[in-house]
């Protein structure tokens, strides 16, 4: 996703709701997907410590992830067997070296085509 | 271009790249002056170099700067690109991989588009306004598209 600094830190309820839905549509159930989430992201030597409860957290009503993270689990979510095996592709745009305004525009554009697809 | 170079045919030797020019009314001679390869047996059709709003939106997409692209004939790969690239997967949410093909191949149609219109009406746009109408010109490319 672009990332840019008039973004808000956290994750919307929007995305979040995006991120459940896919996951769903994956057959991945929450809890599995905070232990994966959980055993990616431990520190070296830490692996086997279970910290799936602090991930799910994020996905209880109104408490949302700093958007480095959600970035994270959209990356993680990527290379599971899970979503590279369905039939969704979630698009990655790396912001920068474009005119700011001109970007803008263009993401605003990309929305449009895709409302009208949806 | 200058008025000497209006009245002017210039041919480059496809063999050597040598500039062979002809002034009007003067014969055409068949062989380049320098390596006397034969013209014959080619296809010769008018170089039409970028715009100026093709230029400003080089420079906006890339930062190329006029004078590295206005020998180019058409927009820098890196610049198409950027703009396919941006109205692919500017926008995050997931698709159907059916349906993000089918916004690729919209894309594509109103980046063509829009690079066209820009290509021949740049001049009638005023300089202040021409990101705006860069803007409205993909909008008008994106219902053509559909």
């Amino acid at each position: 996703m672009p990332l840019s600094s008039d973004m808000p830190s956290r994750a919307s309820q929007k995305e979040m709701d995006e991120l459940r839905a896919v996951l769903k549509s994956c057959g991945l159930g929450l809890v599995s997907f905070c232990e994966y989430l959980a055993e990616e992201l431990a520190e070296p030597g830490h692996e086997e410590e279970s910290k799936a409860e602090t991930y799910r957290g994020w996905f209880k009503k109104n408490r949302f992830p700093d958007r480095a993270l959600l970035g994270k689990m959209w990356e993680l979510l990527r290379q599971h067997d899970s979503f590279k095996a369905s039939d969704l592709v979630k698009p990655q745009y790396v912001s920068g070296g474009i005119d700011k305004d001109l970007e803008s525009a263009l993401v605003e554009l990309s929305r449009r085509v895709t409302d009208h697809l949806k | 271009m200058s008025d000497q170079k209006k009245q002017n045919l210039t041919i480059v030797c496809p063999s050597c790249r040598e500039e062979n020019n002809f002034a009007q009314g003067e014969h055409v001679k068949s062989r380049c002056a320098k390596c006397s390869a034969s013209f014959y047996g080619k296809k010769y059709k008018q170089i039409k170099y970028l715009s100026a709003g093709l230029i400003a939106l080089s420079s906006m997409l890339g930062g190329y700067t006029a004078s590295e692209i206005s020998n180019e004939t058409r927009l820098p790969a890196l610049a198409e690109y950027r703009l396919m690239n941006l109205c692919i997967n500017g926008d995050s949410r997931v698709l159907e991989r059916s349906r993000y093909s089918i916004k690729e191949e919209t894309c594509s149609c109103i980046v063509s588009k829009a690079v066209e219109d820009i290509d021949l009406t740049w001049n009638i746009i005023s300089e202040e306004r021409y990101q705006k109408w860069l803007f409205e010109s993909m909008k008008e490319a994106d219902t053509l598209c559909r």
